[in-house]
């Protein structure tokens, strides 16, 4: 899995491409955790490029949410696939987790 | 149990619904008014005609026949039907038998009792009586060995082949109309012929697979594992699935079948069986060391997930050695991408009863599938109980239940999810019971 990420304003997006299972999500889960000890605590999560998320991708984002959440931050996903919309769906952390359409949603959303 | 019982009821009542058709019409073509036979007469005839289609169609489940076992909705549902047909054919007979007392010569009918007495079709009838009254008995006497069980066992389709020579002889609508005959013949064929492969042909040219032992593993509390190399093509089977074992050439563990719970993920190579080491074969199983053969008949079972396709969430329940088929499952979820929520109850009576507890938390972390697991101690937290899960796994809606456990916790906690709501077809549940 690649990660890249783009500054937006005080906003944070980053671009995951590939899957987020169990063999890549401790790498995403540390990339995304260093950046919010850097003080990056509006995180947009562009899953535009994500072809899968396993119930590790799942543990990373609830994770993340968490850290950003005792920082007084905020987490939004974007423009998600179908199969990872299903996977939202079906484990119920689309109740969790914001979820928008497009990133220039979410990324109004999260620095609001 | 569980999921649509339609299919298997239809493929009993059918064909006594047809039975019975043919022989009302026998009735007319002999210009014989249906409501003037006594109420005795036609029972006489008819419980005859059912004891054989009913006897045949037992006797057809234990062929094993994929196509079959579909039909009935998996291997030990089959076999659950196979005994309550045999018992209600049983039944027929004596009641067929009774009604005829009255109308026959000497003291309460004796000569339908005693063989070589009467005519041909009768000593017959009286044989096939008697030989299916003892098998019968010795079929629910439940101190005999699996294996001398089934030995024994397997000699019922001998009555059945001796009451249909003599309903052929004795009965004349089955002479007489030929629709009739030739439904009857059919079932006869295929009763007999069903007997004949699953009692003589069944060891040597049933489907199997041969493997060889790789090793057996202690986990504790009598649990073994049992893991086999396939020596030529492996078995392929969905998580779920059980399969019979056959050892060979080993000085100690005789070569019969008995059926296992299969362990292991389809996608390894290597065939895991995970069994309580408390009967006479198992005690002798984790002898079996590596390099021994082993023939693998299956794989059998209906307790999979493809019943369930349309549901994303699952509770699972496994009691004690009932974890078995979850293990398979769940060692399955860590290696495609089909989503699901499962909430996995694993409930044993002492902790240290629960040795598959560290392989669960393993599987757990690296499922695609999310998986919330719960070690339910029953001597610490009580019996689990269908409100104590749904408190766990919050208001759920669309989800479906699969429980293996002894029989008693699962018919208990079937009763439960239906009085919460739940519909009857998403509950399923397996008990391997073949006797």
């Amino acid at each position: 899995m690649r990660i890249t990420g783009e500054k937006r304003g005080s906003v944070m997006v980053f671009t995951l491409t590939g899957r987020l299972d169990y063999q890549t999500s401790p790498a995403i889960q540390d990339e995304l955790i260093g950046q919010i000890s850097k003080a990056e605590h509006r995180l947009v999560l562009d899953l535009s490029e994500t072809d899968y998320v396993s119930s590790a991708g799942l543990r990373v984002l609830v994770a993340v949410a968490k850290r950003i959440e005792q920082a007084g931050g905020k987490l939004v996903l974007c423009a998600l696939r179908e199969v990872v919309v299903e996977v939202l769906r079906v484990s119920s952390f689309d109740r969790l987790l914001p979820v928008c359409a497009a990133r220039d949603e979410a990324v109004a959303l999260a620095a609001a | 149990m569980g999921l649509s019982s339609t299919p298997r009821v239809l493929a009993v009542v059918l064909p006594l619904v047809i039975t019975t058709l043919l022989w009302g019409l026998a009735k007319l073509r002999d210009g014989v008014n249906l409501w003037d036979l006594t109420a005795v007469d036609a029972v006489t005839q008819v419980t005859a005609l059912y004891s054989i289609v009913l006897m045949s169609t037992a006797l057809l489940i234990t062929t094993r026949c994929r196509a079959i076992e579909r039909l009935y909705g998996g291997l030990d549902r089959s076999y659950r039907l196979h005994a309550r047909l045999g018992e209600v054919a049983l039944v027929l007979v004596v009641v067929h038998l009774l009604t005829l007392v009255p109308g026959h010569p000497g003291p309460s009918g004796r000569s339908l009792f005693v063989p070589f007495v009467d005519t041909w079709p009768k000593t017959f009838a009286t044989v096939a009586f008697w030989t299916f009254g003892v098998l019968a008995v010795l079929t629910f006497w439940k101190k005999l060995s699996y294996q001398k069980w089934l030995s024994i066992h397997a000699w019922m389709g001998l009555p059945f082949v001796l009451s249909s020579v003599h309903a052929f002889g004795a009965h004349s609508d089955l002479r007489g109309f030929e629709p009739l005959r030739t439904w009857m013949l059919l079932w006869v064929m295929l009763g007999a012929g069903a007997w004949m492969y699953r009692t003589f042909f069944y060891k040597g040219a049933g489907l199997r697979y041969q493997y060889v032992a790789d090793h057996t593993a202690d986990r504790g509390g009598g649990v073994w594992d049992l893991v086999l190399r396939p020596t030529t093509v492996r078995m392929n089977y969905e998580p779920g699935k059980f399969a019979f074992i056959s050892v060979k050439d080993h000085p100690e563990i005789p070569p019969e079948h008995h059926p296992f719970s299969i362990s292991s993920s389809p996608v390894h190579r290597e065939l895991r069986f995970s069994f309580k080491a408390c009967g006479d074969y198992t005690t002798l199983l984790p002898s079996l060391h590596k390099g021994y053969k082993v023939e693998v008949f299956g794989p059998f079972g209906e307790f999979t997930l493809h019943p369930f396709g349309l549901h994303r969430r699952f509770v699972w329940i496994g009691g004690g050695i009932g974890i078995t088929p979850f293990l398979s499952m769940l060692a399955f979820e860590q290696t495609n991408d089909d989503f699901r929520k499962i909430w996995l109850f694993y409930c044993v009576r002492t902790d240290a009863d629960a040795v598959y507890h560290d392989e669960i938390k393993k599987y757990v972390d690296v499922a695609d599938s999310y998986v919330d697991y719960v070690k339910w101690v029953s001597d610490d937290r009580g019996p689990l109980t269908a409100k104590t899960i749904l408190e766990f796994a919050g208001p759920l809606d669309d989800y479906a239940v699969m429980m293996c456990a002894p029989p008693k916790m699962m018919r208990a906690m079937r009763k439960q999810f239906i009085r919460t709501g739940l519909p009857a077809n998403r509950i399923i549940f397996e008990d391997f019971n073949f006797r």
